[in-house]
């Protein structure tokens, strides 16, 4: 027996190009095929997320592998209507975090630039690349700073690009909390970086 | 300011090191919807356990001794059991289960996602079967795992005396065989006799698309436990 995902490629009967809500329909009644493609969609959010939690490409690959497994059988609590992405995102971070706890270490997104890429802006001097290596370098510490919650918010809004009602679903949260979060984690920032910048 | 920052926040996701991803989705196997109802309470566990014990005792079958007799294991797609009237002599060797895997890789090692106990002292892969088979040393027991195909892809010969026990294991099919017992290999390679691989019993079972082995137990009980801690 092959792996669903390795038919994923051929077309789809009765999912179509149909959005998520009525993939998810397919899915629950069974339909591998509109699965895959559901994955095929937010797998990668739901992969970088486990690993901004875990910092490790192998437990992010497990947490996120888990993270679908985990969806697929709980298809049936999802309720319709709601964004797959953010649910599917919710249970990788939560799969990401017990790994993380499971390991004994510390809570705190696992945050690290990129070596290779972020500066290569065309025309820009090299100290003005500098320049702005130093404020990312800063900008990060900053956000290490934060508590984790506020940090998750931080992540899901920016390093994710999920939207405010994504973000509560993604998290858990209450609208009004995900606002208030990010409020409170960038005044923080602000501050922070200010007082950085005073010094 | 505050748009300033939300910028540069955005520009830093972009820049902050996260890898790609192999393709988490190609080895995601999924088991069949009716699985859904597998995720357990500790109350379900215990009432399947229970359910299994009372299984065992009410409903064990003594398998007819008639000779050369297949024995029908309601649900167990992996593996046959044939009884014989004698059995090849044992030999003892190397256990061919494969290459050695790191542990934490286990789980996805082979093209399905493994079952794992909590404490594994080794684990190998082996390809001679469709989409691998992965065996983990778990103290002086041999798990081994593998996806059932259309076809049975081992043979269990059993002699008159050896006693075959239907059962439920954690609610799905099983049966456990107590005595002597040789394995017969069927794969692309042809019929190929293993030897003895360990003393002791072996527990198969049917998980969802999985067949499942313990190899090396002493008692029911001893493979029952380690089946429980599964996950």
């Amino acid at each position: 027996m092959q792996s669903v995902f390795a038919r994923v490629n051929r077309p789809a009967v009765a999912a179509g190009d149909s959005g998520d809500a009525g993939l998810v329909v397919a899915a629950r009644d069974g339909d591998e095929l509109a699965y895959a493609r559901l994955l095929e969609r937010h797998k990668e959010v739901a992969f970088r997320a486990a690993y901004l939690v875990c910092g490790s490409r192998a437990e992010a690959e497990d947490a996120t592998q888990e993270a679908c497994l985990k969806a697929w059988l709980a298809l049936d609590r999802f309720r319709a209507g709601e964004p797959f992405r953010p649910w599917l995102v919710r249970i990788a971070i939560n799969e990401a975090r017990n790994r993380r706890r499971s390991a004994g270490r510390r809570a705190g997104l696992e945050l690290r630039l990129a070596t290779t890429r972020g500066d290569a802006r065309v025309g820009a001097s090299a100290q003005a690349d500098a320049l702005v290596g130093h404020e990312r370098e800063r900008l990060l510490a900053a956000i290490a700073a934060l508590r984790e919650e506020d940090q998750l918010v931080v992540a899901a809004r920016y390093f994710l690009g999920l939207g405010e009602a994504e973000t509560a679903s993604a998290l858990g949260l209450r609208r009004g909390t995900v606002k208030s979060r990010l409020s409170r984690a960038l005044e923080r920032l602000r501050r922070q970086l200010d007082q950085e910048g005073g010094a | 300011m505050s748009a300033d920052l939300e910028r540069q926040l955005s520009a830093l996701g972009a820049t902050l090191d996260v890898p790609t991803a192999r393709d988490i989705a190609a080895t995601l196997v999924l088991p069949p919807r009716r699985a859904r109802g597998r995720v357990r309470t500790g109350r379900r566990t215990l009432t399947a356990v229970f359910a299994a014990v009372l299984l065992i005792a009410g409903t064990a079958f003594a398998v007819p001794a008639s000779r050369h007799a297949i024995l029908r294991v309601v649900g167990l797609r992996g593996a046959v059991i044939e009884r014989v009237t004698t059995l090849a002599p044992a030999t003892q060797s190397r256990l061919r289960l494969g290459m050695r895997i790191p542990i934490n890789s286990a789980r996805h090692a082979a093209a399905f996602t493994a079952l794992l106990p909590p404490h594994t002292e080794a684990a190998y892969i082996a390809y001679d079967v469709p989409d691998g088979a992965l065996s983990l040393i778990v103290g002086r027991l041999v798990l081994t795992e593998y996806r059932a195909a259309s076809t049975p892809l081992f043979m269990k010969l059993i002699d008159p005396r050896t006693r075959a026990r239907q059962l439920r294991v954690q609610g799905d099919p099983g049966v456990y065989l107590s005595g002597e017992v040789r394995e017969v290999f069927i794969g692309a390679g042809g019929l190929r006799i293993e030897p003895v691989r360990l003393t002791g019993n072996v527990l198969l079972w049917q998980h969802g698309p999985l067949t499942l082995r313990i190899e090396g137990a002493r008692t029911l009980q001893q493979a029952l436990a380690l089946a429980r801690e599964l996950h």
